[in-house]
Formats: C-alpha cells, sequence, structure tokens
C-alpha cells in the first residue's frame, strides 16, 4: 500500500481556497496548538488565547490571496496575526505589571523553588515550572516574545525576526537580555537579600 | 578567550545553539576556570532547563474544540456564498457582529434615508392649498406685518403633535433664541425678520437671520416610528461635529470636517431630539 504524502502548509492553503474543508481541518489542527499556546503565555489568559486562534484562522480564511509564500512561512504569518492581536489585546488589557515594578503581591504568592543555596538549582518540578511561567508572564512584552518564540516554541532567531519585523541581532541581544531578567527574577524571588550574579560579575580580560 | 567574550555567546552557548567548534571550546574551558562566569552559565543552564520543561509541560494545551466548530461553520458559510473568485471568503469579521450593531447601523441607514427624502421633499414646490395633515415643515414665508414683535422666544398655547401631523404651534421655552418662532399651516416663520424664498416656495439654506446669523430650516428628526405626541418643546443652542450636515444631505467642505457648527435642537418634552436646524 502506497501512503500518500502529507500535503505541506502551501498546499493545504491552495486547497482550502479551493473549497477543501478536509484540507481547511487539517490545517487547523497542524498549527493551532502553537497559536494558541503563544497566545496563551503572551496573554496569560484561556479566554485571550482562545479569541486570538479564532481570530487568526478567521483571518486566514478571508485572508487568503493576501499570503505571500515568498514572503515567508505560513506559520511565521500565523504567529504574526496572533502576535498583533495579542499584542492589542494587552494594550486594552494591561493586565500585567513589567518585571522590576514592585511586585510583593505576586512574590509573596511564589514558593521556595530549592533549598537556599541553590535557587536555580532544580527546575523540573511544578512548582518551578509555575515560578517560570510567572516570570515569563512579568516580563515586558518586547522581551517576553523572543523569550516564548525562542525557548518556549524552539524557533531559529531567523523565524522569530521575521514574525517580530526586526533584525535578526535585535532577536539576539532582547534575547540576551530577556534570559537576565528571568534569571534575576527567579533568583530574587528566592533569596530576597541576593543581588544578581550580573552584578557582580568581575570582568576579566584574560 | 575573557568575561566579554563570553557575554556575546553565552546566550547560544547555555541554548545549545550552533557555534563554530573552537569558539564552543573556549567558552566551555572560560567557565570552568572563571568563577563568576561559571555560576552565571550554570543560572543560564538551569534556567534553559527549566524553560524546555515549562514548554513540554505546555505542549498538551490547545484550543477547546469549540474554537474548531466555529471556524469550520464559517468555513462553510463562506462556501455557500456564491463569488466569482473561487478563494474569496465571506469576510471573518462581520461574522462576529452582534445583531444589535446590525440593527443599529440598519436604523441609522433609514433615518438617514427617511431624512434626505424629507429634505429632497421639502426644496419641492410649495402647495398652494392648505397644509394637509401630513404636512411637513416648509421654509418659511414673509411674515404677516401684524406678525412683528420684539425679538424674544414666544409661549405656544396649544399643544403640538409630531412633525407631519397636523401642523400646530410648539411651545418654545428657551430664552437665548433672539426672535419669536410661530408656525403656520406647518411653517416655521422668523417674527419681525424677513426671509427669503426662492421662486418656487423653497428656501433650504438661507431660511432666515437670527440676528446676525443666518440658519436653515427646522429639518425633522424621524426614527422610523412614529412619536408620542409633543406637549412642549426646547429648543437648545448645540455645537455639532460639521460631518452631521451630511446626514442631513447638506453640502459640506471636505477641507472642514474637523470644525464644529452651530445648530438648534428641537427636543421634545421627552428629551428626543425633534428637529434641527444649522445657524451660521
Amino acid at each position: 500500500m502506497t501512503l500518500l504524502p502529507t500535503p505541506n502548509d502551501d498546499e493545504l492553503l491552495r486547497l482550502m481556497a479551493a473549497g477543501d474543508e478536509n484540507a481547511f481541518v487539517t490545517l487547523y489542527r497542524r498549527r493551532q496548538g502553537g497559536i494558541y499556546r503563544f497566545a496563551l503565555q503572551m496573554g496569560g489568559s484561556e479566554a485571550v488565547a482562545e479569541d486570538v486562534t479564532q481570530e487568526v484562522f478567521m483571518i486566514l480564511m478571508s485572508d487568503v490571496p493576501n499570503y505571500d509564500p515568498a514572503k515567508g512561512t505560513l506559520s511565521a504569518y500565523l504567529y504574526g496575526i496572533a502576535r498583533n492581536h495579542v499584542l492589542r489585546s494587552l494594550n486594552r488589557e494591561r493586565a500585567f505589571v513589567s518585571i522590576g515594578e514592585d511586585l510583593d503581591d505576586a512574590e509573596a504568592a511564589h514558593e521556595q523553588l530549592v533549598a537556599p543555596g541553590d535557587p536555580l538549582g532544580d527546575l523540573t518540578r511544578n512548582e518551578a515550572i509555575e515560578s517560570v511561567r510567572q516570570a515569563v508572564t512579568a516580563l515586558p512584552a518586547h522581551y517576553r516574545e523572543v523569550v516564548v518564540l525562542c525557548d518556549l516554541h524552539e524557533m531559529s532567531y531567523a523565524e522569530a525576526a521575521q514574525i517580530l519585523g526586526c533584525a535578526v541581532g535585535t532577536i539576539r541581544s532582547r534575547l540576551h537580555r530577556a534570559r537576565s531578567l528571568l534569571i534575576q527574577k527567579l533568583r530574587v524571588n528566592n533569596e530576597p537579600g541576593a543581588t544578581s550574579p550580573i552584578a557582580k560579575t568581575a570582568r576579566c580580560f584574560a | 578567550m575573557n568575561c566579554l567574550q563570553l557575554e556575546t555567546i553565552i546566550t547560544e552557548l547555555a541554548r545549545d545553539q550552533m557555534l563554530e567548534a573552537r569558539t564552543r571550546e573556549d567558552g566551555l574551558a572560560h567557565v570552568k576556570v572563571c568563577k563568576v562566569c561559571g555560576t552565571r552559565f550554570r543560572d543560564e543552564r538551569a534556567l534553559t532547563a527549566g524553560l524546555r520543561t515549562f514548554a513540554q509541560h505546555a505542549a498538551v494545551v490547545g484550543a477547546h474544540s469549540r474554537v474548531e466548530a466555529r471556524l469550520l461553520s464559517a468555513f462553510r458559510e463562506g462556501r455557500r456564498i456564491p463569488s466569482s473568485n473561487a478563494i474569496e471568503f465571506q469576510k471573518g469579521k462581520s461574522a462576529k457582529w452582534s445583531p444589535w450593531t446590525i440593527a443599529a447601523a440598519a436604523t441609522i441607514l433609514v433615518v438617514s434615508a427617511v431624512g434626505l427624502f424629507k429634505l429632497i421633499s421639502s426644496i419641492g414646490p410649495r402647495p398652494q392649498q392648505p397644509q394637509s395633515s401630513a404636512s411637513r415643515l416648509t421654509p418659511l414665508s414673509s411674515p404677516p406685518a401684524s406678525e412683528t414683535g420684539p425679538e424674544r422666544s414666544r409661549e405656544i398655547e396649544r399643544p403640538v403633535e409630531p412633525l407631519g401631523a397636523k401642523p400646530e404651534e410648539m411651545l418654545v421655552s428657551e430664552s437665548p433664541l433672539p426672535k419669536s418662532l410661530d408656525r403656520r399651516r406647518g411653517v416655521i416663520r422668523e417674527a419681525g425678520l424677513g426671509t427669503r424664498t426662492s421662486p418656487n416656495g423653497g428656501n433650504l439654506l438661507a431660511a432666515a437671520n437670527v440676528g446676525e446669523e443666518i440658519a436653515t430650516d427646522f429639518l425633522p428628526v424621524t426614527y422610523g416610528g412614529s412619536l408620542s405626541p409633543m406637549d412642549n418643546g426646547q429648543v437648545v443652542r448645540l455645537e455639532l461635529p460639521r460631518s452631521v450636515l451630511q446626514s442631513f444631505g447638506l453640502p459640506m467642505n471636505a477641507e472642514r470636517t474637523r470644525e464644529r457648527v452651530k445648530a438648534d435642537v428641537l427636543l421634545g418634552h421627552d428629551g428626543v431630539v425633534r428637529a434641527v436646524r444649522f445657524v451660521k
């Protein structure tokens, strides 16, 4: 029995544009998880994530002629739409406080990651996962999106740059800074008296 | 390699990204000898592990099945709409319009269309016979000399029926009006002041002089249904966006859309706007 090759995104899109319902369902099921998780990790709300996911595919249905494969992958196109909607939602709701602001209430709810002396030791437990989730959510939006795309969705710098509409170098520098903030945040949460190891760095020129 | 050089690659090193082999070796060697960079590298590795664990934990999460159902419904709806282009679908956003939004938009369109129709009708030749019960406001004619008087608002004695019914006088209680209003046979006229009328009996724009002001006729505002009889009314001077002129079929300079225009609004006792006239 010969197995039919699985159509790629562009082929599914072409079939969908011609009215093929199965193509639409296949494409939706293939891409909806990533879009939903991206929206959830950026927006922090399941309701927002659901709305954004629906809106992304509604736009895809009505905007097929405007998608140009030469400009990028369909995945990047969908993520770009999702990002715009999430940022619009965040601007409307302003639900999250930027890292570095007064987060006493949020910090009080955090549990200790590990025993003192090893604040970032074992990050595999549920408490650690929740701490990481909250730390990511607390990042400013332009740092949060690079962490979500590059670290959580394992996209390359080039793919992330395409989605965010900026240079690869910008993605690298933002990710570098975002991760420093996350380490600082996670360390401060668990050792209130500790200072950032970055601040203590003594440069050597060996 | 020194600390500054390590700082430029530590993210890629901790995330196991592609690096030149020699650069990777030098970086890993440096973190072994430099205590501070070593600690920093361990933190970055721990963060990478934590983020990956978080990503794996969230990997099973997806949109609720109702989203797929809604999208499928919209997809099928778009497919049923005939289109000359096979790839055109009904705009998803229109499916999100609530019935109230659609009803409100339809009401506005109907009101505007009815208002425009009445406006056009009022420009037509003035009938010679007495006004019927279905008469509307018509342009002012010259007032009889016996009715000239001081320029002040005047109490109207009889109750008023809705616009379009048998013409009645209206109670005008707003004192700032510079002149009195009087209705005769469905006509609002200015007391003591001459008016300009066109040869065909209709004059829309330059119907009255209000002191040094020029005003249009009162343009009726209808709501698609019958209004309660107006026992009394009040004329209020307002400033409205110039774009409102278009709603009443009046010409508007597109370059002045951001400006405002004076208007006298006739309010019924129930607070519903019955008519508007624009003042220059």
